[in-house]
């Protein structure tokens, strides 16, 4: 179980800016926040550190999101411990 | 797993913590603590890049469980970047060292801390002149402080310098050569307030994302911010520039003398402010040796420098630097007008260098010349790559030439400061400085009978098996030399442990008690949080302990003036605290001690710095921080400025009160252009460029060990232009050889990837240990900072059979 808080800066384009948050609203692990100009608060609640992290990268890549920023991240109690860089 | 009310807990933190991030520092903002449980929250700077975000580290049981942007943060406010949001997770690779390891029959083995502390003194007490100690700026300022004692008051040898010198030292002297002192005048909140943002080679939105991040978040609040992106290669930041203007590799000096060229035969420069606060330089000739003329150089009248900048036409910069007249003329005209104000920024695009020191006078000089400077938001400002580069290397003066609180070796009255301060006999010191990196490690990896006197390296938080330029000649000849001796104390196995004879597990970050100073002067604090894994203990311990075991020894550089051991530590009734051994290290709080006998060294030159704890209540105070008449601690956003530095003098506007010329002066330099000293060429036609990217932080030892970072970037790469690889035949991810007359390694080409390099260059990260592209670059350095240029210099790209 992973959850982090994240703040997204949307982009200046309002019919980008409404699309993006569209998509964010038809997935079940992104739960969405108030939004204070171009930024918006939402938390990410997965299975795993890995799927949080997937989420992570996808939302960096959803057009109508220009930054996404961390505000918030627990990682419990180390079941998942980071593992050894393999060269 | 998390019970339901404890998830629930943490969702609504979250969704809090978010929430007051993203409105700013309006609101305010309570830390959560699910009732009954053993959460704790304290402040520490994230551990990562010289930016100096604050993060919340939440503890349970022994570990950190969560990381929060830190809401009382200025620097921050409460966001981090992707490598910040990781920071907790770098303590818990499966593959921590937590035990000593010796070297024995080519195997490292367990062996006991006392017989490691036995053996670092043995190996010193040999041969103190041929021992090295090698530093970081990631070492706290406290670690810096003992290390740089140890050696220079201690064993009296020079021979200590630190990474910084590979990435940052051209700043230091550009600094140095501009004002007399080290640092920059302004802050961060240059950039809440500049109209122009100009990148001088300088990727910030991947190097530098929460400052970056910072600056363009201005556009969605409905303010306009132009940032011009002077780069050799399109990157993440180009893809918010307004103006990307690409130019040849050492074609910088070029642009900043046409932009001075235009200010001149224009006569937009700030005249007055020129004629009250600045005198103009150029170098002397050099001197019969063949060594290169004195760095602060000889004086030149305006219409000497009028006369020098005069060849320097938009189209003769056109023609030296690949950027269009017309945008040459388009720089001139912004850093002509007085009602844009204007922020330089740059990283290692000019501190990389060959020309570092050149370049990076060069562009303090434009904005001197122009006038644009020490009000806020007109600043030329130098960003980090390593939490303390300033706080510790800097300012502690962790190099070879340096002492604490910017004072140099070579100057006698700097050495009885700084003996009398140490407390130790009047000589101690020596006046020559020691070996800068590149010769440090030269002479580690040359056969002693032929000159190589470095016999023993203590290298501690740094990875130089990975970092150093032209790695064979620097690096990896030790291997076949029986007589060397390699120390490493780090928290992970790396490039460097894997030649060492001697390894020493260290704690990290909230393992430990720790001071930074970041980019901007901010000087921060943390507490240690939890326990380090099996054996390891902090690298202030580890000096600590071999300084006391000489002591024992009866070395006498470890005896004070008094014959008390230098790092004598008493308690509140005076009693002495046997801080050399483990157990009784944290009875008091050494790092305070040694913080409180580095505060006096800072006044010399205006670094004044607070009480431990001062800072233990703020988040980082930037220097000079002064006591004001209520008690209170006012720290200074604009150096040098009358209407925030307290040591301006009163009534003045402006006083660069450390000037070279001791007439509270700038000095305004003429720097010609010059060709770097290796080009492409027909056997090896490419330029090669290397760095870092987002997801890791330099050379990923602790990044790499994060899942989520090592998926996302596994490999080092080669970017390339379509249009070379077009006429190479070679196909996306098709490995290809990366050749140069030093060394060559394997790569995957990545064609139309997150950097774009322009045709005939080719772009190389350096955070992959499997793939060390430091075996190909050039050990060519600037001959002031000593600074290796690692941005330059010519491979082929072969295709593999
Ligand atoms: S920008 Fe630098 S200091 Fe800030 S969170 Fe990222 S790595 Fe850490």
């Amino acid at each position: 179980m992973s959850i982090s808080g994240l703040v997204l800066t949307l982009d200046g384009d309002p019919p980008l800016a409404e699309s993006a948050i569209r998509v964010l609203r038809h997935d079940a692990r992104i739960t969405l926040g108030e939004r204070t100009g171009e930024r918006l608060a939402i938390v990410v609640e997965t299975g795993s550190r890995f799927e949080d992290e997937e989420v992570y990268a996808a939302l960096k890549s959803t057009p109508g999101v220009r930054f996404v920023d961390v505000a918030f991240v627990e990682f419990g109690s180390g079941e998942e411990g980071a593992g050894d860089a393999d060269g | 797993m998390l019970t339901v009310d404890r998830r629930t807990f943490v969702k609504s933190a979250a969704m809090a913590a978010a929430t007051a991030a993203a409105a700013g520092t309006t609101r305010s903002f309570a830390l959560p603590v699910l009732p009954g449980s053993g959460l704790r929250w304290e402040k520490a700077p994230c551990r990562f890049c010289g930016t100096g975000c604050h993060v919340m580290v939440a503890t349970e049981n022994g570990r950190v469980v969560a990381i929060q942007g830190d809401q009382k943060a200025d620097v921050n406010k409460g966001l981090l970047c992707v490598k910040g949001y990781h920071v907790g997770a770098i303590l818990y690779g499966e593959d921590r060292l937590t035990r000593p390891m010796l070297r024995r029959d080519g195997r490292l083995v367990p062996i006991s801390w006392e017989e490691a502390i036995g053996i670092v003194a043995d190996k010193i007490a040999e041969n103190p002149k041929g021992f090295a100690l090698y530093g970081s700026g990631q070492w706290t300022i406290g670690e810096g402080f003992i290390g740089n004692k140890f050696m220079k008051a201690g064993l009296g040898s020079n021979h200590i310098d630190g990474n910084p010198r590979l990435c940052m030292s051209s700043a230091v002297t550009g600094f140095l050569s501009t004002f007399g002192v080290d640092e920059p005048p302004g802050c961060y909140d240059d950039l809440d307030r500049c109209d122009v943002a100009i990148m001088w080679g300088n990727n910030m939105a991947e190097m530098h994302p929460v400052l970056f991040s910072r600056l363009v978040d201005r556009r969605t609040r409905g303010e306009k911010v132009t940032i011009i992106d002077l780069t050799t290669r399109r990157t993440r930041t180009s893809e918010f520039a307004d103006e990307v203007l690409f130019f040849k590799p050492h074609g910088d000096l070029a642009i900043a003398n046409g932009i001075a060229h235009l200010l001149v035969r224009n006569g937009t420069f700030d005249r007055a402010f020129v004629e009250k606060h600045c005198n103009f330089r150029q170098l002397g000739p050099a001197s019969e040796d063949g060594s290169p003329p004195a760095m602060l150089g000889e004086p030149m009248t305006f219409d000497e420098y009028a006369k020098a900048v005069e060849p320097y036409t938009p189209e003769r910069v056109e023609e030296l630097s690949g950027v269009p007249a017309a945008k040459v003329r388009m720089l001139g005209e912004m850093f002509g007008r007085r009602d844009l104000r204007i922020n330089s920024l740059w990283c290692m695009g000019m501190n990389q260098h060959t020309r570092g020191t050149a370049i990076n006078c060069l562009v303090h000089g434009i904005h001197l010349l122009s006038g644009h400077i020490g009000t806020p938001g007109n600043a030329a400002t130098s960003l980090t790559g390593q939490p303390s580069a300033c706080g510790t290397v800097r300012e502690v003066g962790t190099l070879c030439h340096l002492l604490p609180g910017g004072r140099v070796v070579t100057n006698a009255e700097h050495r009885r400061e700084a003996e009398e301060l140490w407390n130790v006999p009047e000589g101690r010191i020596g006046a020559t400085p020691g070996y800068h990196t590149v010769e440090m490690f030269k002479r580690f990896n040359t056969p002693t009978a032929e000159g190589g006197d470095i016999t023993t390296m203590w290298v501690q938080v740094t990875n130089p098996g990975q970092t150093l330029p032209n790695l064979y000649r620097n690096f990896r000849r030790k291997k076949d030399l029986a007589d060397k001796f390699l120390i490493v104390s780090d928290v992970y196995p790396t490039a460097t442990t894997e030649l060492a004879d001697l390894v020493l597990p260290s704690a990290m970050w909230v393992e430990k008690n720790g001071m930074y100073g970041n980019s901007e002067r901010r000087t921060q604090q943390w507490f240690k949080m939890v326990e380090p894994p099996g054996e390891a203990r902090g690298d202030a311990w580890q000096m600590i302990a071999v300084s006391r075991r000489l002591f024992d020894m009866g070395h006498e550089g470890m005896k004070g003036r008094d014959g008390k051991w230098i790092f004598h530590t008493t308690d509140k009734a005076g009693r002495e605290v046997p801080i050399w051994e483990w157990e009784h290290y944290y009875d008091v709080n050494v790092d305070e001690r040694m913080f409180e006998e580095y505060r006096p060294f800072t006044r010399l030159k205006h670094k004044d710095l607070a009480p431990y704890q001062e800072y233990v209540k703020a988040r980082g105070l930037r220097w000079p921080v002064v006591q004001q008449s209520d008690g209170s601690w006012r720290e200074t956003r604009w150096r040098f400025s009358g209407f925030d530095d307290p040591y301006v003098g009163k009534g003045r506007d402006y006083q660069f009160y450390h000037s070279v010329t001791k007439d509270d002066k700038a000095l305004i330099w003429f720097r010609p252009h010059e060709f770097p000293p290796e080009m492409p060429d027909a056997e090896y036609p490419f330029w090669l460029c290397t760095g870092r990217v987002l997801e890791h932080w330099h050379t990923g030892t602790m990044t790499r060990r994060i899942p989520q970072l090592h998926r996302a970037m596994p490999k080092a790469y080669v970017e390339m232009h379509a249009d070379d690889a077009a006429r190479l035949g070679v196909r996306n991810g098709e490995v290809v050889a990366v050749k140069s007359r030093r060394g060559e390694i394997d790569l995957p080409v990545w064609i139309g990837g997150r950097g774009d390099p322009k045709p005939g260059e080719v772009f190389v990260p350096f955070f992959d240990e499997g793939r060390l592209i430091n075996l190909v670059t050039l050990d060519e350095y600037d001959p002031y900072s000593r600074q290796p240029d690692y941005k330059k210099c010519a491979v082929a790209i072969v295709r593999k059979a």
